[in-house]
């Protein structure tokens, strides 16, 4: 029967790990990694987001008795999921052992995010989730959501228009989110009221709230907290609920303001990539290199938490509407149209916080972060602002050749 | 949810302004000069043989006003003297425009009423229109049911908007092209029927007369010309409800007398300013502007970007949530700026 019609199963069934059942490839636990970055850390109240990290993939669906929600990317409107009662997660994966893992569903020359998103769901946690969500963003993740779809319990599909320049497209924004939400209340059977949402939402504001104030503490005043740190709370905000990330930043915020800034150090502004723990090279790089990360412009973090929800109106409409302006249109993801914002938001940080210099960080195969670069690196250099544009992959053998570029980069700033 | 600073204080002004404006002439009771004598600012008559409102009895459509005013004046938002005590303020600027052009009035006499409108223009533009104008509060009376009852907005393409621009020219042109036509002294008879023209289908002249409990002159079936104006009435009442209520501030960019105030928008001393460096795109402020407006957004560069639609409500500034990225300037200094709500 070779001419038997193809469906979507037969492609998860010739996979290794899926034909094993519900056996999960073994991921090494990144348990090294966290208490590496802890005891660099010189602070108290980052405990808490380390020990989230260790205990990230099992505890919280029981924790919670609440269903899970994963997705991908950060055009998902997370307070639609709090509403209706879900526990959102964000399911963007760095870590080059799933990357490895996926490599057998994603052979290629893809980028490895992709890779590290599809080996990371194999693990049962993930594959025991209620629902996967995966926004149209990139060309990976449209591909990556059809190759899941078998492997997930269920799937949802939100497609975005990709012109933000282009207001009209809120219409179709709306259409898409209220499409979204109407799937949600069926699927948990669930009637959220406005006050819900907008219950979301607060919180979903105090988290960015706390964020910004964090986010601006550490820009005037460098190395009251390394990136690393920085970027364990931010990330951490991928599965945290917004309402417990808060509470717990605001103790780190209160720890930190007490601190004095470090005197001399170069201030850098990374853009790029997302940064997503454990891939932390990045990082790692820089700080042996000296430089001191106070500012970023990356998805993981800032592109994540730095703008709120801004509720002109009141009415469904009118919240969802909301949404997609917090999610979609400020988006600085170079699948987007609008490199502009990308580009007006680095120059305004570097002015605002007196920062050096601007270190581009490129995941190697990833086109359009890489198209957006070279548009970035000539208005810096017109600008005389210094810039350096990194490119590379999860893999450790350019870390030494990476090392003496941004010493070098380091040097030219003085 | 957020704090609403702004919306706050406008609300405050908006219904301050609707009961000055309406009860204004109970509490302050100031004698009314009626001479057209040496005084900053001259009361207007009607010359012998013209007619005049107060010669319209209380029921007839054409009777727009109360008795005397406490200020001989037109400020630039759509107000008339609508309770039996006498308003504020004597009417509006279309009125006075209208009215004047009938009676021929010398401009001389007209100078002084229209140096302070354009000064009171020049200073705030079309602030009046969202902070005082009393139909525009009840008209936002509307949209606020509208949301309570979780109706969406209607959202209109600009090509909308400059169309009813247009239309608004249409009227404010129409109006006075008839007042002055009347004035002819050969025409003088048909001052009867057509005297103020947009007043008799201004929906300030039906609403604000019952916030000041006097009953304003529904219908007259008398001859044509009133009933057309009956009709027509009704039907400009139809359209500002029906605006309001789904088109949050549709109406003004209809209205004539916002017509006349925005002429000053640009280059008022009410600057609104935008750094658009600091700006992330996200369109909030296009979303939340009542007038459907999209500069704001649209800008490229820094500056100020005062549009003629734009009646200064704020609202934009609010909600931005950029800090320092918009920012309303009075004659260079800033009053507020946008940033996250706290
Ligand atoms: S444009 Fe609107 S707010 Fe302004 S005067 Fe006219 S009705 Fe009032
Ligand atoms: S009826 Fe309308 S146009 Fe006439 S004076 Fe009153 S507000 Fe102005
Ligand atoms: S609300 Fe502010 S940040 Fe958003 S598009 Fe408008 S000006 Fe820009
Ligand atoms: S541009 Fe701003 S101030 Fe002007 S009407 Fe629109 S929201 Fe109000």
């Amino acid at each position: 029967m070779k001419n038997k019609e193809y469906l979507r199963e037969d492609y998860a069934k010739t996979l290794k790990f899926f034909s094993k059942g519900k056996d999960s490839p073994e991921i090494p636990g990144n348990s090294e990694a966290i208490e590496k970055y802890r005891k660099l850390s010189g602070l108290k109240e980052t405990d808490f987001f380390y020990d989230a990290f260790l205990k990230a993939k099992s505890t919280i669906p029981e924790k919670e008795k609440k269903p899970v929600a994963g997705y991908f990317c950060n055009t998902v409107p997370e307070e639609l999921l709090l509403a209706c009662g879900v526990h959102p997660v964000r399911l963007c994966s760095a870590d080059s052992h799933c990357a490895e893992c996926g490599e057998e569903a994603i052979p290629g020359d893809i980028c490895p995010m992709v890779k590290a998103a599809c080996g990371d769901f194999f693990h049962d946690f993930n594959r025991m989730m209620d629902l996967l969500i995966i926004p149209a963003t990139c060309d990976g993740r449209v591909k990556l959501a059809e190759i899941l779809s078998p492997v997930a319990k269920d799937i949802y599909f939100i497609d975005i228009p990709r012109n933000t320049d282009y207001l009209e497209n809120v219409n179709i924004w709306e259409k898409e989110y209220t499409k979204f939400f109407d799937y949600l209340k069926s699927k948990f059977k669930v009637k959220p009221a406005r006050r819900e949402i907008l219950d979301a939402c607060v919180q979903t504001n105090e988290r960015t709230r706390m964020y910004r104030k964090i986010y601006e503490a550490r820009a005037k005043k460098p190395g009251i907290m390394n990136a690393f740190d920085y970027f364990i709370m931010a990330n951490s905000s991928f599965f945290l609920s917004p309402a417990e990330w808060t509470e717990k930043a605001s103790l780190l915020y209160r720890e930190i303001s007490g601190r004095e800034q470090e005197p001399g150090r170069k201030k850098i502004l990374l853009a790029g990539s997302p940064v997503v723990f454990p891939n932390f090279k990045i990082l790692d790089i820089l700080g042996d290199a000296g430089c001191c990360v106070s500012a970023d412009v990356v998805c993981s973090a800032y592109g994540r938490l730095y703008d709120p929800v801004e509720i002109d109106e009141e009415t469904e409409s009118g919240i969802i509407r909301a949404l997609s302006l917090k999610y979609v249109a400020p988006s600085i993801c170079p699948c987007f149209v609008g490199i502009d914002k990308l580009i007006n938001t680095v120059l305004d940080s570097v002015e605002r916080y007196g920062l050096d210099g601007v270190i581009y960080y490129n995941i190697r195969l990833c086109q359009v972060f890489e198209m957006a670069s070279g548009v970035l690196r000539s208005v810096l250099k017109d600008r005389d602002i210094p810039f350096l544009f990194l490119k590379t992959d999860f893999s450790k053998e350019d870390t030494g050749q990476l090392k003496t570029r941004v010493e070098a980069f380091m040097e030219m700033l003085g | 949810m957020n704090k609403r600073r702004i919306t706050f204080l406008r609300r405050t002004v908006q219904i301050l302004c609707l009961v000055m404006l309406v009860y204004g002439g109970y509490i302050f009771k100031v004698k009314h000069h009626t001479t057209q004598q040496a005084n900053l600012f001259p009361a207007l008559k009607a010359p012998e043989g013209y007619i005049s409102t107060t010669k319209f009895d209380r029921g007839s459509i054409l009777w727009p006003s109360g008795d005397n005013p406490v200020l001989e004046n037109y400020p630039p938002g759509l107000v008339c003297r609508f309770n039996p005590r006498g308003g504020l303020f004597k009417a509006c600027i279309v009125h006075f425009i209208s009215e004047n052009l009938t009676w021929r009035t010398s401009f001389k006499y007209l100078l002084p009423h229209l140096t302070l409108f354009m000064l009171l223009c020049f200073l705030f533009g079309r602030l009046w229109c969202r902070w005082a104008c009393p139909i525009g509060t009840v008209g936002d009376f509307l949209t606020m049911l509208r949301k309570k009852m979780n109706i969406p907005s209607r959202k209109f393409p600009a090509g909308f908007r400059n169309g009813l621009r247009s239309g608004s020219y249409c009227i404010l042109g129409t109006s006075f092209f008839i007042s002055a036509l009347i004035g002819v002294p050969h025409l003088a008879r048909f001052q009867c029927y057509w005297f103020l023209p947009y007043c008799q289908i201004c929906p300030a002249r039906l609403i604000c007369p019952i916030f000041g409990l006097i009953k304003p002159g529904w219908k007259d079936f008398e001859t044509a010309i009133t009933t057309m104006f009956t009709i027509l009435a009704w039907l400009v009442l139809g359209i500002f409800v029906a605006a309001f209520y789904w088109g949050r501030r549709i109406w003004c960019h209809l209205c004539p007398v916002g017509l006349m105030n925005s002429w000053f928008n640009r280059g008022a001393g009410v600057e609104l300013k935008k750094i658009s460096v600091k700006c992330n795109k996200c369109g909030l402020c296009t979303e939340a502007c009542p007038m459907g407006l999209t500069e704001m957004f649209e800008k490229k560069t820094d500056g100020v970007f005062n549009q003629s639609g734009c009646i200064m409500c704020l609202r934009c500034v609010e909600i931005c949530p950029r800090d320092g990225c918009l920012s309303a300037n009075f004659f260079g200094r800033k009053i507020v700026e946008s940033r996250l709500k706290k």
